[in-house]
């Protein structure tokens, strides 16, 4: 064992070295795992399709060329589908917080009227739905298909973020700062903007990120409501490539010439376009994670302290 | 408590009376759809009124010339499959077309995922007026015209007056509209009626390396095994044969005399000798085919890893020249494939004396047009898929207007194309938009700025009265197709457009789920060695096949094709 002397060196034993020897290799071969792929992204789509076709590219790019990007910047419907990414991912962001950050808030307070049943109100919803024909039947006739709008407003609250929200609204925020607000004249809604706000730092932060990466990577309600290819999110754009793109070539027999030849180019652009648009479409979560990090890691275990 | 408890039960009971009205409001859909579909009875049995006597037609109808479809503007609605490269309905030519010409304005929605539009769409009953390659399947149609009746019916629509195009076709050949009608007589969607002298599947085989071997091209079963031997010395790690189970292997049971052409092709619906068969259950032939399949396994002429191979992995190999022999979806990616590579003829054998394969069995389909109950000019829909039903429309449609054409440009293209030589023979086209580089290929420009739609599944889509203003595209023959596969077509096919009923579905269904699970385990473990391919083994394997049900299976599918097929198209 050994020492714990306050104030000495603590001198690592011969079986704390090889653990800590066992402990890097085991750690950097997650880490290798975790990494790779998405090195391999990034090498593949800088390599020529002739090497990448072939599967000769593992460490280093192969036959250098920056064709994949241009190919994928050159099509305009990708930059229409960031935009739209980015407009839907802000404007649902802010929208599902200001809907889920007041709701938990409102659940914590053990005067609120029928605060139970509210509370289970909400809980149904984590366990029966009304499933897709319902939800397509409901968006029509409010007249939300086929606009940017059902994107945005489709779901407003997750029953899970209400129940992480509201228990570190309950966990870290004592009940004695809000009467001592409330002697000294402050309305609820004060208490909730000058109080509770301020100290929910972190919890905003892990909302905002959990609703920005479910929104980024979103394609399915925009696959069932979303016709109109000026409302399309960047996943539809690269679904359309990349998945409609590979099935181009399969039956070659049944095309005209002129078909032919487009077919066979079309899938082996997508085969080099792939990578390019896996890293394209994630270099955003990318950039932006590294300084949401502290918050994410403290806003995850939230959920397990029970309130 | 007590207070807290009641008002959560209420709370709970609101939750379900809400959800029963949500499936209410669902029930409330389908009556009025019914309702709805009462309407378009009435309309469809009209049209057959109208059919009868040929006045009761609307008078926005044209009926006195060819074009303009309709006297003045109609709308509709149709929803369009959209594949990658094709370009947004606004900027297409056709729909401008349309407007001008046909006097018909769609309001068009394109879809890239069809199965989820349907089932939302037929669920919901929010439907267009036009479903426009779609891909109904056989299934749909009845599920969605015969019993849910939110497709109508279209042969009351088909005659002289509204249908001129199609009846010609249907006057020459009645064989086509006996494939397309379901046992009850009715014709929920249309399709295309393509070419029927090009095969449904095609092979390559690398003939270079036939050369170096001081081979022929292989017309025999040991012929091509002797060629796979050969190739297989060229290198330990050379896989003659590309593809997994269900790509090359198909070529062998061709050999055996399976007229065959689904991926699937072991355990679907198959002709031999004009008999229906499965070729799984088929104890005559399959266990010979069993037999060589193995050896080929045996011998490295298939891959290894037969039964997890994936299509990259195919594509690596045949990119940096592994391989042999390979189906059409592979080549474009061998190096100097119109240089090395030829089309395989397909072989004889032991029990196979004649070499054939089956013609392309999408020559007829009808999966690609159909009209929803909620139309309210169901003429003027037929009227439209009518036009496509000549060839000259067509070709227009499909390749845009000629540069003499212009007053056909509308403002939507700024040039026609040209023929590349004075050579009737050569309808090679010229496109001034690929030439000046705005578009790659001819291909690219098509699907981006003048149809939008994928060609070959709606209409007349080649020259079948040879009487076209318009010189045919050439069928490929790069590989010598034409030369060496064409002679070897054959109608003898069982007919892929199946109407079976309902009840007749789901017991095909059911049995299929567990005959195919059984067959494709005992054919794994056949091939790759784990069971001997003994005479004991085999006939353990069909007494255990037909423990399953699949006599009764095999007896539905030679029941439809001689009670229900055959009839319709004699």
């Amino acid at each position: 064992m050994a020492s714990h002397k306050a104030g000495n060196l603590i001198k690592k034993t011969k079986a704390d070295q090889v653990f800590d020897v066992f402990n890097i290799l085991i750690c950097s071969l997650i880490m290798l795992i975790m990494v790779y792929p998405l090195y391999f992204t990034v090498i593949v789509s800088l390599s020529s399709p002739e090497a990448v076709a072939s599967g000769s590219v593992y460490l280093w790019p192969k036959g250098f060329t920056l064709e994949a990007y241009q190919n994928v910047f050159r099509n305009n419907e990708i930059w229409v589908g960031y935009r739209n990414t980015i407009l839907y991912t802000v404007a649902n962001t802010l929208y599902c917080l200001g809907l889920t950050i007041p709701a938990a808030y409102v659940l914590t307070k053990k005067y609120l009227p029928f605060r139970g049943a509210i509370s289970w109100y909400f809980f149904i919803t984590m366990y029966f739905g009304g499933g897709l024909i319902p939800s397509y039947i409901l968006n029509k006739a409010l007249h939300l298909v086929n606009t940017p709008w059902i994107m945005i407003v489709g779901v407003g609250v997750s029953c899970y973020n209400l129940i992480v929200t509201r228990t570190f609204f309950s966990s870290n925020i004592p009940d004695e700062l809000y009467e001592s607000a409330y002697i000294d004249g402050a309305t609820e809604w004060q208490s909730f903007i000058k109080i509770a706000l301020p100290l929910s730092g972190s919890i905003l932060a892990v909302m905002a990120l959990f609703n920005i990466v479910g929104c980024w990577n979103s394609y399915y309600t925009a696959m069932i409501y979303i016709t109109n290819q000026d409302y399309w999110p960047l996943q539809m754009v690269l679904r359309k490539i990349l998945i409609l793109g590979e099935t181009a070539a399969l039956s070659l027999e049944e095309m005209s010439k002129d078909e032919q030849e487009w077919a066979i180019r079309q899938s082996q652009m997508v085969y080099t376009m792939k990578y390019a648009l896996i890293f394209i479409s994630s270099a955003p979560l990318l950039v932006i994670y590294p300084f949401v990090q502290k918050h994410f890691v403290k806003g995850v275990m939230i959920g397990s302290v029970k309130g | 408590m007590k207070a807290k408890r009641g008002i959560v039960a209420v709370l709970a009971a609101m939750l379900v009376i809400s959800a029963v009205g949500c499936q209410g409001g669902g029930e409330n859909t389908s009556s009025q759809s019914s309702q709805s579909s009462t309407s378009g009875d009435v309309t469809s049995s009209d049209a057959s009124q109208g059919t009868t006597t040929g006045t009761d037609y609307p008078d926005y109808l044209n009926l006195d010339s060819a074009l303009p479809l309709a006297n003045e503007t109609q709308k509709m609605s149709i929803v369009v499959y959209q594949r990658s490269g094709q370009g947004k309905a606004d900027d297409i030519w056709f729909w401008e077309y349309a407007r001008q010409e046909m006097n018909i304005d769609f309001d068009v929605t394109q879809v890239t995922s069809s199965a989820e539009y349907k089932s939302t769409a037929f669920a919901t009953d929010s439907l267009p007026d036009i479903w426009f390659q779609m891909f109904l399947t056989s299934v749909e149609q009845l599920t969605y015209g015969e019993r849910e009746e939110q497709l109508i019916d279209l042969s009351g629509y088909i005659n002289e007056t509204l249908t001129p195009n199609m009846m010609r076709i249907y006057n020459e050949y009645p064989e086509y509209l006996g494939k397309i009608t379901s046992p009850s007589g009715a014709i929920y969607s249309l399709g295309g009626i393509t070419n029927p002298k090009s095969a449904a599947m095609t092979f390559y085989i690398n003939k270079q390396w036939l050369e170096e071997a001081n081979m022929e091209l292989p017309t025999t079963l040991e012929d091509f095994t002797a060629a796979m031997e050969a190739f297989k010395q060229r290198g330990s790690d050379i896989v003659p044969m590309a593809g997994d189970a269900g790509d090359s292997t198909r070529y062998l049971l061709n050999a055996f005399g399976y007229v065959t052409h689904a991926a699937e092709s072991q355990t679907t619906i198959a002709m031999r000798n004009g008999q229906p068969v499965i070729p799984a259950g088929d104890r005559e032939v399959f266990g010979e085919y069993l037999k060589t399949v193995a050896e080929y396994y045996e011998k490295g002429y298939l891959s290894q890893d037969l039964y997890t191979i994936d299509n990259e992995t195919t594509r690596a190999l045949m990119q940096n020249g592994k391989i042999g022999f390979g189906q059409s979806s592979f080549i474009s990616f061998a190096p100097n494939n119109e240089t090395e590579w030829s089309a395989a003829p397909f072989l004889t054998s032991e029990y196979n004396d004649t070499a054939k394969v089956a013609s392309n069995y999408n020559s007829v389909s009808n999966q690609s047009f159909a009209i929803s109950h909620t139309c309210k000019t169901p003429e003027l829909a037929m009227r439209f898929v009518d036009w496509w039903f000549d060839y000259d429309n067509y070709h227009l449609a499909i390749f845009g207007p000629t540069a003499e054409q212009e007053d056909l440009f509308l403002g939507k293209i700024d040039s026609g194309w040209t023929y590349a030589t004075d050579d009737e023979d050569d309808a090679t086209k010229v496109y001034p938009a690929v030439e000046d580089g705005s578009y790659p290929t001819a291909g690219e420009y098509h699907y981006a700025k003048i149809q939008g739609i994928i060609g070959g599944y709606v209409g007349l889509c080649y020259d079948l009265f040879e009487d076209s203003q318009y010189r045919s595209s050439p069928a490929s023959n790069t590989r010598g197709e034409q030369d060496i596969i064409t002679p070897q077509i054959t109608d003898e096919y069982y007919p892929v457009i199946q109407s079976f009923t309902d009840e007749q579905n789901t017991a095909i269904t059911d049995l299929s789920s567990v005959i195919n699970a059984y067959i494709k385990e005992n054919v794994a473990e056949f091939v790759t060695g784990k069971r001997a391919v003994t005479d004991e083994e085999l006939t353990a394997y069909f007494d255990g096949l037909d423990a399953i049900g699949f006599q009764e299976y095999l007896q539905y599918y030679v029941d439809y094709y001689n009670d229900v097929y055959l009839p319709s198209v004699q």
